[in-house]
């Protein structure tokens, strides 16, 4: 049967590159939209992933640091010496200064940030009268406070009536673990003999703090505090260590013996630091390409339709103006202006719908040139798009043909006949 | 009478170069009458007849066309009269280029109202025009007296009592012209009212009514 669809599809067959050039014109447009926003997207998507690698990097560069610090600590040991301020470490035979004792107490109650061992002491140069020779005697206690509860003590603190030997000693005495030895009338049962550690260390004698204060005639009274300063948050808390504890406990001098560790410390918080910092920059520089992106998109999004819609306009003028002497017998044979005009605007949604598909296709494959990867996740986290293209490429080309297919439907056929036959 | 036009004044154009295509013409067709109006070219001949058809309001005078003033109908209205009431030929043809001779008689039936005897219409006409081996041609490829047979049968698809022919012959030769002349006299003959207009003095002979027209004048 002879419908307007089937001429407007006989129309279409017939003049195939007029609605080809009706299609380009609308899948151009639609590509520049939907381009933009897909390449947006796709960027978009790009700069989480790229971010999200960079937070990763950043988390494992601070979880390494941490974990190597911690590690370094361990094998450090002790890292701070809290001593008297007037105690000349450079004068071992200078009448050593001591401290109260109850400095260690007020210490651990201030809970500085970044110590957690807290050992105080009493070392002296001693005559070991019953062995004929110097030792030097370390009275402790064990540690007055750990930071937190997991950690272990740092030193075990010298059991009562107990005594623990450094390796000079028990090598060059030959004494053993459970021996009983005399020191200045007072007995003591070897409780452990430490491997060698080198130097001073290995002539030490470890007694409890009680003990040796009574031994050095010093109650109530310690060389000094050692302590870990631990590195478990922003390293800079160790640079304020100093003041910290000058703060809590005056007239003391801090002495660290962590120098090289506080180097690689600061190398590896740099780095990690380092990381955070690009992340920022990176977020910056994407941020910045996105608005530059963004405002190519502004421009490209209008002009695209605009151009589109100015090219559809003229392609359905011409095929009016071609189709003249169609428009004016179709209209005596008592078409009327109305139906006319229904033919040019639904080959403008034909059009439309043809070159929102071919439109979009396009998209999609210079997104997937241009962002590799993206593309096919852009598309899908814009689930609406397809349709949308579809609607504002029938609305463009409803748009750009309503004044020629106006033009058509207000054609006087007696007019264009007249003309025609002329 | 199928149509009548009384008085009927056309001008075109202003001033110094106003044209009068129709001075005060009268004409009218009855049922079963072949009408032909002869006149030199440029009397005003396809003037009268788009002005009889319900294309061409007239400026004075008045058209009266199966019963109805087309002029005083809506545009709408208007179409739809000259759907069902008139069928024109023309010397060009005005045939659709991109549509089969089938698809082209069957654009009578467009505007009015398709019926499925339309189809079997537009079958019979073919066969009677000699055109059924060319059903599926396009305009392009007929020759010019299979262009205008074509646009005689969908003139004729809609039975319209009322057939205007413009110079139906004026570009075809002798034995088409004649094949043409044949179907309208016959479709007179069938009852319908047929006005043709041309300049040949040829077909005087085969009209039932002839009538001259000279310089936008009934002269006879
Ligand atoms: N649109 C027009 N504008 C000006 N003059 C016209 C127009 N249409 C027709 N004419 C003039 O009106 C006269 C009658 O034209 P027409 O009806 O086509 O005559 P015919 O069909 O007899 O050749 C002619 O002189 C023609 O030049
Ligand atoms: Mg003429």
């Amino acid at each position: 049967m002879m419908t307007l669809r089937r001429l407007l599809w006989r129309e279409i067959l017939h003049r195939r590159l007029h609605f080809a050039g009706c299609v380009l014109a609308v899948a151009a447009a639609v590509a520049c939209c939907a381009g933009t926003v897909l390449l947006l997207r796709s960027f978009d998507l790009q700069t989480e992933s790229i971010l999200a690698d960079k937070r990763q990097a950043s988390a494992d560069a601070w979880a390494q640091f941490q974990d190597e610090m911690r590690k370094d600590m361990l094998k450090l040991g002790f890292n701070l010496m809290i001593l008297h301020r007037e105690h000349n470490l450079s004068d071992p035979e200078a009448q050593a200064r001591t401290l109260s004792e109850d400095y260690a107490q007020k210490l651990a109650q201030a809970k500085p940030n970044t110590i957690n061992h807290v050992l105080p002491f009493l070392q002296q140069k001693f005559w070991w009268p019953e062995r004929n020779r110097w030792v030097t005697l370390m009275g402790t206690t064990g540690e007055v406070y750990i930071k937190s509860s997991q950690q272990k003590p740092m030193l075990q603190a010298v059991p009562q009536g107990g005594a623990i030997l450094g390796y000079a000693i028990h090598k060059g005495l030959a004494l053993a673990e459970g021996d009983m030895i005399e020191i200045d009338k007072r007995t003591f049962r070897v409780r452990q003999c430490l491997p060698k550690r080198g130097f001073d260390e290995d002539e030490r004698v470890y007694v409890p703090l009680r003990a040796a204060q009574e031994m050095l005639k010093r109650p109530a009274q310690i060389t000094g505090i050692l302590a870990v300063n631990c590195h478990c948050g922003d390293p800079e808390d160790l640079l304020n260590i100093r003041s910290e504890v000058a703060r809590v406990l005056p007239d003391t001098q801090v002495i660290e013996h962590h120098s090289k560790l506080l180097a690689r410390a600061e190398v590896r918080s740099k780095s990690a630091r380092e990381a955070d910092r690009e992340i920022e920059r990176q977020a910056a520089t994407r941020a910045e390409l996105r608005r530059s992106r963004l405002s190519y998109g502004a421009l490209l999004v209008p002009l695209g339709a605009l151009g589109g819609a100015i090219i559809l306009a003229l392609l359905t003028f011409e095929n009016v103006n071609r189709r003249r002497m169609e428009i004016g017998i179709l209209m005596a044979l008592g078409l009327t202006g109305g139906r006319i005009q229904a033919v040019f605007l639904a080959k403008a949604g034909v059009s439309a719908l043809v070159g929102a598909l071919a439109g979009y296709a396009a998209a999609l494959a210079g997104v997937a040139t241009w962002a590799p990867g993206a593309g096919g996740l852009a598309a899908l986290a814009e689930p609406v798009l397809p349709l949308a293209c579809a609607g504002g490429a029938i609305l463009l080309s409803l748009a750009a043909s309503w004044a020629p297919a106006q033009l058509a439907a207000g054609m006087d056929p007696a007019v264009v006949l007249l003309q025609e036959g002329a | 009478m199928v149509v009548t036009g009384s008085d009927l004044v056309r001008t075109y154009g202003q001033g110094d170069r106003t044209v009068r295509a129709l001075d005060r013409v009268s004409l009218a067709a009855d049922a079963g009458e072949f009408v032909v109006v002869r006149g030199p070219s440029g009397c005003g001949k396809t003037t009268l007849l788009l002005t009889l058809g319900g294309l061409l309001a007239p400026q004075g005078g008045h058209v009266e066309l199966a019963g109805q003033d087309p002029y005083a109908l809506s545009p709408q209205r208007r179409a739809e009269l000259r759907a069902t009431q008139v069928g024109f030929v023309f010397q060009q043809f005005y045939l659709v280029p991109y549509l089969s001779v089938r698809d082209n008689v069957l654009c009578a039936a467009l505007a009015a109202g398709n019926a499925s005897h339309a189809q079997r219409r537009a079958d019979e006409l073919i066969e009677q025009m000699g055109l059924t081996s060319r059903r599926d041609h396009r305009p392009g490829e007929l020759s010019t007296g299979e262009k205008q047979r074509t646009a005689l049968a969908r003139a004729m698809l809609n039975r319209p009592p009322l057939l205007l022919a413009d110079e139906p012959t004026g570009n075809l030769d002798e034995a088409s012209a004649q094949a043409v002349m044949d179907a309208l006299r016959q479709y007179a003959a069938s009852g319908a009212a047929v006005v043709l207009v041309t300049h040949d003095p040829r077909w005087d002979r085969q009209a039932g009514r002839t009538v001259r027209m000279e310089y936008g004048r009934v002269v006879e």
